[in-house]
């Protein structure tokens, strides 16, 4: 990209700031672990800026930067290194008693956001998710990929994007009315 | 299931999006008119795309901590620094690279296996003169000597008769002159010692500062014991006459020059 040689770090330092909030949100709803949310927005900019010359000019530089940050978390999860908090949905305990909150230091307002009353079922819901669903909701719904950004960000044909993305939903639906069955008894 | 809930199924998650063809999304909006299942699961799957993206909007006020763009900032400034470094190596290691090309070129046409080496032919003279040794192989017949450096040097060398030039062939001995392998043909003339050396395949002359009658370019070049040479190529070969005395040896080198360069 010619337009990056003049000094490709400082072009690249301020087309990729104002995407580091969104990708620091978006690496904390995978991981829902501060530290490893650092590393992956760390590690994701500059993968990026080292293979700018990579990205086409003319197409969505924020779905480009997400499709990074999905990879490297899905190479994290593959490596071992780390695990996301997440379980099959399959294998829910009837009691919901595996989908407690992860426990995160005090104080600390993610911690406070994602508690929030109302919405902690339907965070759990997500995270109960298998990683494979998981993942396409949270691009599609959360991220605001569109279904084809998201199936090239998961390297997967779109029409199974579009089947993980509507059987994900289903399965929240269902975990939903499962807990509030629980909370009626 | 009826084939019109599977197609309504299939394209769930896309029903409301743009991204669904217009004829199919109003195949599905007809169907879901009529069908309480279809009109559930498309109603969970808005409701359920709805609620994520209100809890995005929870989300909306976590910031990142500003060590962490610090930290992305030096470790891009680290890496432009060092890529720049590694140009900075990379250009310096091309001009020492094109320094040694130059050098080695300049180096390789002087000491190229081609050179004729003219001044240690000069000193080899210099040092069979003091010494005046007699020929290896003695013949006063310049084909004859020519046929003996020939089977010596593995090479095909032109008699050289200089009787027009009053010299008297002695005989032939191969030396080595700075590394070259040379046959040396030796003449009397009065009291003027002639010697020419021939050196197959070493004709690149530093300078070729002489041009003879006939406009074909020489080497001539003396020491301070007056000891004399011309030297030139002909045919593919190096040639040079030394001698101690200076028109005799003028004579002889135009002479024999004339005989080398036969077409
Ligand atoms: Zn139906």
């Amino acid at each position: 990209m010619r337009f990056f040689e003049k000094s490709k770090r400082k072009e690249f330092e301020k087309l990729a700031k104002p995407y580091m909030k969104p990708l620091y949100q978006a690496a904390l709803r995978m991981t829902r672990q501060r530290e490893w949310a650092e590393d992956l927005v760390q590690d994701t900019l500059i993968r990026a800026y080292e293979r700018m010359e990579l990205f086409r000019a003319g197409t969505n530089f924020r779905a480009w930067l997400f499709t990074i940050l999905t990879n490297n978390y899905l190479n994290d999860c593959e490596r071992g290194r780390r695990r996301p908090l997440t379980t099959s949905f399959d294998v829910m305990g009837a009691d919901g008693s595996i989908w407690e909150f992860p426990a995160s230091e005090e104080n600390d307002p993610v911690a406070v956001l994602m508690t929030h009353v109302l919405e902690e079922q339907l965070q759990n819901a997500l995270d109960a998710l298998a990683d494979e669903f998981r993942l396409a909701v949270l691009l599609v719904d959360m991220e605001e990929m569109s279904y084809q950004e998201a199936a090239d960000a998961l390297n997967v044909p779109i029409g199974t994007i579009r089947s993980r993305v509507s059987r994900g939903r289903f399965q929240i639906r269902q975990y939903l009315g499962k807990q509030s069955e629980i909370e009626m008894r | 299931m009826e084939d019109r809930c599977k197609t309504v199924q299939e394209n769930l998650a896309v029903w409301q999006e743009e991204e669904l063809p217009l004829e199919i999304r109003q195949q599905c909006d007809e169907h879901i008119a009529q069908c309480s299942r279809c009109r559930h699961a498309a109603e969970v799957q808005r409701e359920v795309s709805k609620a994520l993206r209100r809890l995005r909007q929870l989300h909306s006020g976590i910031t990142p901590p500003p060590s962490l763009w610090r930290n992305v900032s030096k470790e891009l400034k680290r890496r432009e620094s060092h890529k720049q470094r590694m140009v900075q190596w990379q250009a310096a290691f091309a001009s020492i690279l094109a320094a040694c090309l130059i050098i080695g070129g300049v180096w390789a046409k002087l000491n190229h296996s081609s050179a004729f080496p003219a001044e240690q032919t000069l000193q080899n003279y210099r040092q069979w003169y003091n010494s005046q040794s007699e020929p290896v192989y003695e013949s006063r017949d310049p084909a004859a000597a020519a046929k003996w450096l020939s089977d010596h040097l593995h090479a095909s060398v032109l008699p050289i008769d200089l009787s027009l030039s009053q010299a008297k062939l002695n005989g032939a001995d191969v030396v080595q002159v700075g590394g070259v392998k040379m046959g040396r043909l030796l003449y009397l003339s009065g009291t003027a010692h002639l010697a020419i050396y021939v050196s197959p395949a070493h004709t690149e002359f530093r300078s070729l500062n002489k041009v003879t009658a006939d406009g074909n370019k020489m080497r001539e070049t003396s020491d301070k014991n007056h000891f004399t040479l011309f030297a030139w190529a002909a045919n593919g070969d190096g040639y040079a006459v030394v001698s101690n005395a200076y028109n005799e040896c003028e004579t002889a080198a135009v002479d024999a020059e004339r005989q080398t360069n036969l077409p």
